[in-house]
């Protein structure tokens, strides 16, 4: 009885010593200087847009096919098997994005150089940002999986440059793929999933100056090798523990994104693995509910971002499961939005900001979207 | 009541976030770089602002190029020299002379009027870029020096040609000085870009040192007569 005491005791002793070591080794290999440059940094690739109105704080809570991209563990909490058959598409625009397109619409397609540097001169007052997301799935309580498309349009004149000089920074992320979730509960408390994914992934990160632009056999070179294509297969691991009363709700997610980093094909930078964490509550009756969450990205700051962009979070109302509204601070910017379910169809518009600089607070761009969903 | 309560707090919580325009976290920031907030001033037209900061960034390095070259763009902007408007104005007004075979005008209507103040603002541009060494010159710091020389050189023969015009005379400082920025202009590492402004310069600087003479003042003398 004693031997078999100890022995379990040495076995517990040795397990608590493996786990002990691979964190050691996760965290010590991840703290080495690894490639930043990817366009996507610690912020998940896609999130709802009502997720991202009420703040962007989606690993306790997220809304539809979001769960697909925030955390692969959530489906498995809430009430029955199936839960919905889905088709999304949302456009976001930015503040500066409208006064081109009244550029585009005015100049017509007809003078193209005249359209070009009216669009640059629109460029170089406030950024052009525009955002084409779309995603159609099916989602169960121990299975999901989605379709998904994105692409992200920035293009932001600087008058000074970096070095004194007009420059023109050309961002341009877009991928399509294949999300997949696989999830259970342990117990009425714990739930884990597993959500690896099929990414096709371009990006082009570029900047042009006078110089540049004023040769146009260079600018255009700059460009085109600036264009990089790949594919690549992302794990996203997560786990949610919550507890839960008639009224009151309180869970707590960590997520391992990108699992031991996901590489691309064609000399794209890499995604990192992210350790993130989240913390979120709910008051709620049959109907009604408000929920509030705090999302914490990229713990051992493997992306070297600014503090404020690593912080989420917000509130989401929902009134008789026919309105909701959110709000919140996504990376410290003020952020809200509506939400309208019509049986079939979900409407979603809101505005949030994004952090154009390096420095959190320095510049914000306003980002404007709707969203029209179908859903069973 | 619980739920008047509920509304209330909610409403509360809507409003709080709504009336906040600016970032809540920005205290937090881990990445405060006044470089950033430098260039950030500059885009918002605080070039005071950024001059500061620009100035306390060389003083801790000597050796931060890209500040430097952002200070003499931050002067030659408190003198109203903005290279983006400039270069915007000449690439689309289409009003404008032609700069290779009428230089003065196309100066005179993309330029603003000569004055003290600007020249001063210039003369610290310029010899803010002087300070970086050639081999730490990239081709935008070449571009903006050239850029900022050429745009002295311009205003420098409008100043002299206003003077021609009000029936006044050249002095030899004036002279000196016009032919000491056609050297530096000459003598600027070139960035191989080429634009309006650009061309505007070579016509200047080449009509001059092509002008029939015996001294450099008849040589200005000779080149700027017909354009009285």
């Amino acid at each position: 009885m004693e031997v078999s005491f100890l022995k379990k005791k040495y076995f517990n002793f040795q397990l608590l010593n493996k786990i002990y070591a691979v964190i050691v080794t996760l965290i010590s290999f991840h703290g080495n200087a690894q490639d930043t440059s990817s366009l996507k940094k610690s912020a998940p690739i896609y999130q709802n847009p009502f997720d991202l109105a009420s703040g962007g704080a989606s690993l306790t809570r997220a809304t539809q096919e979001g769960v697909l991209f925030s955390n692969p563990s959530l489906p498995a909490f809430g009430e029955g098997y199936f839960r919905w058959i889905f088709l999304r598409s949302t456009l976001s625009v930015g503040d500066g994005t409208i006064s081109a397109a009244r550029d585009v619409a005015h100049t017509g397609t007809g003078n193209s150089t005249t359209l070009a540097t009216n669009i640059i001169e629109d460029a170089f007052k406030k950024p052009i940002y525009v955002g084409l997301d779309s995603a159609a799935g099916v989602l169960t309580s121990n299975f999901g999986i989605a379709g998904f498309a994105s692409s992200k349009l920035d293009v932001n004149g600087q008058q000074f440059g970096t070095v004194g000089v007009p420059q023109l920074q050309i961002k341009s992320n877009a991928f399509a793929g294949v999300a997949t979730t696989i999830s259970t509960t342990l117990s009425d408390y714990f739930a884990i999933g597993v959500g690896p994914k099929y990414i096709y992934n371009s990006e082009v990160n570029t900047s042009l100056s006078v110089s540049d632009a004023s040769n146009p056999s260079l600018a255009t070179s700059k460009l085109t090798s600036a264009l990089k294509k790949g594919n690549g297969l992302s794990t996203d691991i997560g786990f949610t523990t919550q507890y839960r009363t008639k009224n009151f709700d309180l869970r707590l997610a960590g997520v391992v994104a990108d699992f031991g980093n996901t590489t691309f094909t064609g000399g794209l930078p890499p995604w990192l693995q992210t350790y993130n964490a989240g913390i979120g509550f709910a008051l709620h009756d049959f109907t009604n509910a408000l929920h509030c969450s705090l999302d914490y990205r990229d713990i051992t700051d493997v992306y070297g971002e600014d503090r404020p962009k690593k912080i989420f979070m917000g509130c989401k109302v929902l009134i008789t499961r026919i309105f909701g509204f959110g709000f919140g601070y996504l990376q410290g910017w003020p952020s809200y939005g509506m939400v309208l379910n019509l049986f079939l169809f979900r409407l979603e518009a809101g505005v949030y900001s994004r952090d154009e600089a390096i420095q959190s607070g320095l510049v914000g761009q306003k980002v404007y979207f709707v969203s029209l969903g179908f859903e069973i | 009541m619980k739920k008047r309560n509920f509304i209330f707090v909610i409403s509360l919580l809507t409003v709080a976030t709504l009336s906040c325009g600016g970032n809540v976290l920005a205290t937090l920031s881990t990445k405060k770089s006044l470089q950033e907030q430098a260039i950030n001033d500059m885009q918002n037209g605080n070039y005071a602002d950024a001059q500061t900061k620009l100035l306390t960034l060389i003083a801790n390095d000597p050796s931060n190029y890209s500040a430097v070259s952002l200070l003499a763009s931050c002067y030659a902007a408190i003198g109203g020299i903005k290279l983006y408007d400039i270069l915007i104005k000449a690439a689309t007004d289409k009003s404008l002379s032609n700069p290779s075979s009428n230089p003065i005008n196309f100066s005179a209507a993309l330029l603003p009027t000569p004055s003290a103040f600007i020249f001063s603002q210039l003369v610290l541009a310029t010899n803010t870029m002087a300070t970086i060494p050639s081999a730490n010159l990239t081709s935008d710091m070449s571009f903006l020096q050239q850029m900022l020389l050429g745009i002295y050189l311009l205003l420098q023969m409008q100043d002299l040609l206003n003077t021609l015009r009000a029936g006044g005379t050249l002095t030899n400082a004036q002279i000196a000085l016009l032919f000491s920025t056609i050297a530096n202009v000459n003598g600027a590492s070139n960035s191989g870009s080429s634009n309006q402004l650009t061309q505007a310069i070579t016509s200047v600087t080449s009509g001059i040192t092509n002008s029939a003479g015996g001294t450099q003042a008849q040589q200005v003398a000779n080149f700027l007569t017909p354009l009285i």
